[in-house]
């Protein structure tokens, strides 16, 4: 299984992959539907400029930590959906467990600076 | 005509990926759009605001661009680009160098045999042509490793020489293919004949088939020496431009430091 690597040049990457992944797992989503759920969830804190989304979800697609679909709605529009694999949630349960630890060693590096 | 296909096209002027797969990139940007379009609308912006602002949401950035083009580029393409000097590790270049090096050392061998090389009056130029080579390779090798001559206005000065003698000795090797087929052919073999005649004749005389036969003799020589300093030359180009490419690549990376 492909094991995430949570260091500082590669943050941004890990952190909206663990985001994607993360919303993933409540369902089937299309990329519009990604980006406003995790703009809503985050308070407006993560916001996205959509179009930076695709390559994100197309490598995760290409690295089979998702799987797309696609779907006819309505004469003229196809739209793309998509859902966590086993991969996917084994990959997003790596990363919560680095993050945690990520998150744990800049706390303690930024109170014994507060203190 | 779709609100959004100024924008749609211009993504697909930019992504530098396969048909197929740039036309389901935009059809999913495209079903993204209408919907971010959809959402400004029920916030209540006027039709002209709401595009506008769902085309902010979407502009791809030639980051954006590059990372797409890279993960839906076909396997054939990337492997062109592992050959390509400036994303190739030193083990790979490496390993390229030693096997060309294995090649030329197993086939010089037997191309720079005396038999070999008095089986056409072309081979000699070829020879000629790939010592010229060698020796604008020499100078530059010179200058590059061992002067350390990085001048930004000469520094590929002098490394195409290389290709471009390549290149030439590649013509005489076809020039002298067709002259071997011609002289030793269609003169000897079957006077007044011509080339296809020559190919193609079936024949029971003794004679003609060792006619025939020097024929293509000097013919293969000619074209497998050519083909043989074209590899060669082609390797000295390399390695120089290799050299170059690296040294450029180093004086950017000093100036965005």
């Amino acid at each position: 299984m492909k094991q995430p690597l949570l260091d500082i040049p590669s943050l941004t990457k890990n952190c909206n992959e663990a985001l994607i992944l993360a919303i993933l797992e409540g369902g089937k989503k299309h990329g519009y539907q990604l980006a406003l759920e995790i703009e809503q969830k985050s308070d407006g804190m993560f916001k996205f400029n959509h179009g930076t989304l695709y390559p994100i979800l197309h490598k995760l697609e290409k690295e089979k930590l998702i799987k797309g679909t696609w779907k006819q709605e309505g004469p003229k529009r196809q739209r793309k959906y998509y859902a966590l694999t086993a991969a996917g949630r084994k990959y997003l349960t790596a990363q919560l467990t680095q993050w945690q630890d990520f998150y744990a060693q800049f706390i303690k590096i930024i109170g014994v600076v507060e203190k | 005509m779709n609100r959004f296909s100024a924008l749609l096209k211009s993504i697909h002027d930019q992504l530098d990926v396969p048909q197929p797969a740039k036309s389901r990139i935009l059809l999913e940007i495209a079903a993204d759009l209408e919907d971010t379009y959809e959402f400004y609308r029920e916030r209540g912006e006027s039709e002209e605001n709401a595009t506008r602002l769902a085309q902010e949401k979407f502009i791809l950035d030639d980051l954006t661009i590059a990372e797409l083009s890279s993960i839906h580029q076909p396997l054939l393409r990337k492997w062109m680009d592992r050959i390509s000097l400036n994303v190739q590790s030193r083990w790979e270049r490496v390993l390229l160098i030693l096997t060309l090096l294995t090649i030329a050392a197993l086939s010089g061998r037997v191309l720079l045999s005396t038999d070999f090389m008095q089986n056409s009056i072309f081979v000699w130029p070829i020879w000629g042509t790939t010592i010229a080579g060698a020796v604008a390779f020499f100078i530059k090798f010179y200058k590059l490793y061992l002067v350390k001559d990085h001048q930004a206005k000469i520094l590929r000065k002098g490394i195409d020489i290389v290709g471009y003698l390549g290149a030439f000795s590649l013509a005489l090797g076809f020039t002298g293919y067709f002259y071997e087929l011609l002289h030793y052919g269609v003169d000897t073999v079957y006077p007044g004949g011509s080339l296809i005649t020559v190919i193609t004749t079936v024949t029971d005389s003794p004679q003609r088939i060792i006619d025939i036969t020097n024929c293509f003799i000097g013919s293969s020589t000619v074209m497998l020496a050519s083909l043989f300093s074209t590899l060669f030359m082609a390797l000295l180009w390399y390695i120089l431009n290799n050299k170059a490419t690296a040294i450029e690549m180093a004086e950017a990376e000093t100036l965005l430091a």
